[in-house]
């Protein structure tokens, strides 16, 4: 009896244990050995730093500019995860109902294409598409609409454009999954009882793909908030977030400020992630 | 391709080895920090060169910026005092300066670098703490196509007529001239304020049309005509001229900011790959390699021992009047101030685009 | 156009072909309003296929299928008159017990009073009251498919269409659920294409059964039609146990015929046209067979081996190159596998297989 108790336990503790383990370690020892380096430096222990100082959490989060560019990384990582969303899920409902392997394989190269290339070449090519002189603006510029030349870069829109570009593949991965996932009988038993194919999407579709919708946005925001090349390149210096202050800072020798403003990036994050993993289990938690 | 070659010198070595058997030939692996583009070949070559000369030694070549690579190296020696990231490298004025007072850099001995006794005295660092040998300036680039009359004053870029077909690098940088208009203007190193205030004063005027963070992203600004003028390097702005790109450099007649470069011996090393560190830097210091240099990177020579062959001294921007006038700056006072700066940098003029 | 006026459902030459495979090949059918009418066959015969087309989760590959008169081909499935009780139930993960009863009734925009009663009525009958708020991740297989009946009961289709629902209850719940289903149909007078592979519970709850084989519908007839009267073998056979055996006609009577088989003699009723020599299988059911002690009327067998149920016996009786199967009501005599016994049945009992291929 102890001992098939014992190798119960030890099939429901510790096997998962041994399984999970090297992964999680793989990501967890790095992850906290360098937050509690962040921690300790932004307070001020590090080489040439004065020891224990909150001097410079205070000026930080007592100046206005801090807070402009904390709410510029967030509101642009929104925007960017909301038309990411908008533009990838039909995407994936597409993705997932097409029935020619051909297709597919060109549908699915060309989504996840931006996956393949450097986030620099990426960039330069939204340049030279963006640009006043670039191709959109060419197309819009030529007989009969003759409109523009519009900004498309150098300033915020411009990087909306090419970042949702370079994180849609990170929204459609999820969604796919979440509605490949979905047997096409829920959809059959739906329409049997009389829904139309649009309210078979909002009723069964869409509230069944929300797991996948908040995975999608985790991603998106995440990386999105933490964006350091795009921005740069095509921000043309108009677009002013926080991974940006960080790496000036660093490039200043600054380690106590730029480990501030990395930690806060965290926080950030951290917080969006968590407001919407709560979301997700008030929503979809007691059913499972 | 480097790697198969470092192979077969590896193959080499170890030929020599058991060829010279009881000799020990322990490997020296020596790090160096060159910057990228035109400033790339000659140093190449070079460190070819010398590991074929020295089979026992694996110089390893990493490009890059110093605004990059500076932190990089400072913090592998807060990390480890005896492993820095690089052994020497290619230094502006500005990381020089750093360096020297975060006790980065190490001073280079005479004996073992006698060609530094050819650097002009003007340039000769105090404890010879770098070899500073060659120098660029920084005047205003500008589309030839949009511009016929060559700009002639700083002040052009803050002319009414450019608006919003002016660029600058992003990031506080000295060769915006921030610290050279507040000269101009009135101030100095100690006190820049009258150079800040006309930038923010022209970016909240819409006067400037981008920053830009590279020069790929630049010259595709230029020659779109997206932008009309700049501030920028000449060593950058004349192999694109050479190239046949609609693109001018022009000397303000309030003079270049100069912007002087060379090596630096990073400390922490062996003995061993301080030896041969030193020993490629006075290689590099003699007078063909540093014409070698001043003729790839299109930058100007400061040795005794180097004279500008005719075709090229005979540009404007290198006549000795020119460079009299040049503007030249206190980076150690600047290294100094470079956070407050760009803290003001980016909260007066960045905001204000 | 007559069947239009009887029939509720009406498939005219309907057939289906999934890429080369051709899974339903040709039925005619005519299904009564009010009438429980069972689908009734083994595993892979197309049963799931034709009620699919009915509901309009499939269109027909070629062949017509009408409700109420009305051509459905080509009509969506949200349109259509019917329910469905899906195979795999295919309840909604996201909804709860009640909303998932109320789908339907919500979607038809019922007043919500109505949907209450409806609701609340439907779940007690499925002995669910008190799920309501469960998930129906939470529930046994047996719940669930519960939830999946009071679904498309709940709406009072004109046709309700059930592919197996009662396969995973125990056999209580299986009856009550039986006893149920068969008066909601009574009470509400719907048409119900019920689809099982079980045929006492297809026997027990239909007014008429078609059985289905490899895409064909072999007969179409009340229970006991299909159990006394079968027109093919496999009718013969699927509806029960039976011996099939083949043999010649010998002789044609006024009203009985005479069949040579192992070189034994049976006697048949005549109910078609047959000749003289015409090869012929006929099914003679095990417990119409009579036995007695050795000596007795009928034919002499040996028997080859006897099995014992408590309430009924199984013999195995030597016939020249084979054996056939009779089974009587427990096994008073006792006899012994060796032993030869007296063998005889009713002419009635020979039924003539005319019907199909084989
Ligand atoms: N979508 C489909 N594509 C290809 N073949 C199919 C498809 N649906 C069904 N079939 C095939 O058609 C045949 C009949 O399937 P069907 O589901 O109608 O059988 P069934 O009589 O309901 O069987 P069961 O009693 O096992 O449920 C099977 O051989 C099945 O493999
Ligand atoms: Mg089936």
């Amino acid at each position: 009896m102890t001992g098939g108790k014992a190798l119960g336990t030890f099939r429901s503790f510790y096997v998962p244990a041994m399984l999970v383990g090297p992964a999680t370690l793989i990501v967890l020892i790095p992850f906290i050995a360098s937050l509690v380096v962040l921690g300790v430096y932004s307070v001020g222990f590090y080489p040439g730093g004065a020891g224990f100082d909150l001097g410079v959490w205070k000026t930080f989060l007592s100046d206005s500019y801090s807070w402009t560019v904390i709410f510029t990384s967030i509101r642009l990582a929104v925007i960017v995860t909301f038309f990411c969303l908008l533009i990838g899920y039909p995407v994936a409902c597409a993705l997932v109902r097409l029935d020619s392997m051909l297709m597919s394989i060109i549908a699915y190269t060309v989504i996840f294409s931006p996956l393949l290339m450097s986030v620099v070449v990426r960039s330069y090519g939204w340049l030279l598409l963006l640009s006043d002189s670039g191709f959109l603006n060419s197309l819009l510029g030529a007989w009969p609409l003759n409109l523009g030349p519009y900004r498309l870069i150098y300033n915020e829109i411009g990087v909306i454009i090419a970042l949702v570009h370079i994180l849609l593949p990170f929204a459609v991965l999820p969604l796919i999954t979440v509605l490949l996932q979905q047997p096409q009988q829920l959809r059959e038993a739906a329409a049997d009882l009389g829904a139309s194919p649009f309210a078979i999407f909002w009723k069964v579709t869409f509230p069944l793909s929300l797991p996948g919708v908040i995975v999608a946005a985790e991603i998106v925001f995440a990386l999105a908030v933490s964006a350091f090349v795009t921005p740069a390149v095509l921000g043309g210096g108009r677009v002013l977030n926080l991974s940006r202050l960080v790496y000036e800072n660093i490039g200043n020798i600054e380690w106590g400020l730029a480990a501030v403003q990395a930690l806060i990036l965290l926080i950030a994050a951290v917080g969006v992630l968590l407001i919407l993993e709560r979301f997700n289990r008030r929503t979809f938690g007691e059913k499972s | 391709m480097l790697l198969t070659r470092r192979n077969t010198l590896k193959a080499a070595a170890a030929t020599a080895f058991t060829l010279t058997a009881g000799r020990a030939m322990a490997a020296t692996r020596i790090s160096q920090f060159i910057w990228t583009g035109a400033q790339e070949p000659v140093p190449r070559k070079l460190a070819e060169a010398y590991m074929k000369a020295h089979p026992d030694v694996t110089i390893e070549l990493t490009a890059g910026t110093n605004a990059a690579m500076y932190p990089k190296i400072k913090a592998s020696l807060d990390i480890s005092a005896n492993d820095p990231l690089v052994n020497f490298g290619f230094f502006n004025l500005d990381a020089s300066a750093k360096g020297r007072t975060a006790n980065v850099f190490a001073p280079l001995d005479k004996t073992a670098v006698p060609n530094v006794e050819n650097i002009l005295d003007a340039y000769r660092q105090p404890d010879d703490i770098g070899a500073i040998f060659c120098m660029d300036v920084c005047g205003l680039v500008y589309n030839t196509d949009k511009i016929k009359e060559p700009p002639k004053s700083w002040n052009d870029l803050f002319d009414p007529k450019y608006k919003g077909k002016v660029a600058l690098f992003d990031y506080y940088w000295a060769g915006n001239g921030l610290v050279a208009l507040a000269k101009l203007n009135g101030g100095s190193e100690d006190n820049i304020e009258p150079g800040m205030k006309i930038y923010a004063d022209a970016a909240a005027a819409g006067q400037f049309h981008s920053l830009y963070t590279s020069n790929a992203q630049l010259q595709q600004l230029l020659v779109s005509g997206e932008v009309w003028i700049a501030p920028y390097f000449r060593g950058v702005a004349l192999p694109w001229a050479a190239g046949g790109a609609p693109i001018g450099y022009s000397v303000p007649t309030e003079g270049q900011v100069t912007f002087p470069e060379g090596f630096q011996l990073v400390r922490g090393g062996s003995a061993e790959q301080t030896r041969i560190s030193q020993e490629i830097i006075n290689l590099s210091l003699a007078p063909e390699a540093v014409l070698d240099y001043c003729k790839t990177a299109s930058v100007l020579p400061l040795m005794k021992n180097v004279t500008l062959p005719a075709d090229l001294a005979k540009d404007p921007a290198v006549q000795p009047e020119a460079l009299k006038s040049a503007i030249n700056l206190d980076y150690a006072k600047m290294a100094a101030n470079h956070t407050a700066w760009s803290d003001q940098w980016n909260k007066r003029v960045k905001v204000n685009l | 156009m007559a069947s239009y006026e009887t029939g509720d459902v009406v498939l005219t030459a309907v057939e289906k072909c999934f890429g080369d495979s051709s899974v339903v090949k040709g039925i005619d059918l005519t299904i009564r309003k009010g009438e429980f009418f069972s689908l009734l066959g083994p595993s892979g015969c197309g049963k799931t296929t034709t009620l699919r087309m009915i509901a309009g989760l499939e269109e027909p590959t070629s062949g017509s299928i009408s409700i109420r008169g009305e051509r459905m081909n080509g009509v969506p499935i949200n349109k259509r008159p019917t329910n469905l009780v899906f195979q795999k139930l295919a309840l909604f993960p996201h909804l709860n017990v009640w909303d998932n009863v109320a789908f339907g009734l919500k979607l038809k925009r019922v007043p919500e009073a109505e949907i209450r009663t409806r609701v609340g009525e439907m779940l007690d009958m499925v002995r669910l009251s008190g799920f309501e708020s469960r998930s129906i991740a939470s529930l046994s297989g047996g719940q669930q498919q519960r939830v999946a009946i009071a679904r498309a009961v709940v709406n009072k289709p004109a046709v309700l269409l059930l592919d197996e629902p009662l396969g995973a209850l125990d056999l209580k719940l299986q009856t009550h659920l039986q006893e149920e289903l068969r008066r909601i149909q009574r009470e509400l007078a719907m048409t119900f294409v019920y689809v099982t592979h079980n045929q006492t519970e297809a026997m027990a709850m239909s007014d008429r059964i078609g059985v289905m084989n490899a895409g064909q519908l072999e007969q179409v007839g009340a229970a006991a039609d299909l159990y006394l009267r079968p027109q093919t073998e496999f009718v013969a056979g699927f509806v029960g146990q039976t011996n099939l055996i083949g043999g010649k006609v010998t002789a044609i009577g006024e009203t009985t015929i005479s069949i040579e088989a192992f070189g034994l003699t049976f006697d048949a009723v005549r109910r078609s046209a047959v000749e003289t020599g015409q090869a012929v299988t006929f099914s003679l059911r095990p417990e119409q067979i009579r036995i007695a002690q050795a000596g007795g009327a009928g034919i002499q067998l040996p028997l080859v081996d006897a099995t014992f149920f408590g309430a009924t016996a199984t013999y195995r009786l030597q016939v020249p190159g084979g054996t056939i199967v009779a089974q009587t009501q427990g096994d008073l005599q006792m006899l012994a596998p060796g032993q030869t016994v007296s063998v005889s049945w009713p002419p009635e009992a020979v039924v003539l297989l005319t019907g199909g291929q084989s």
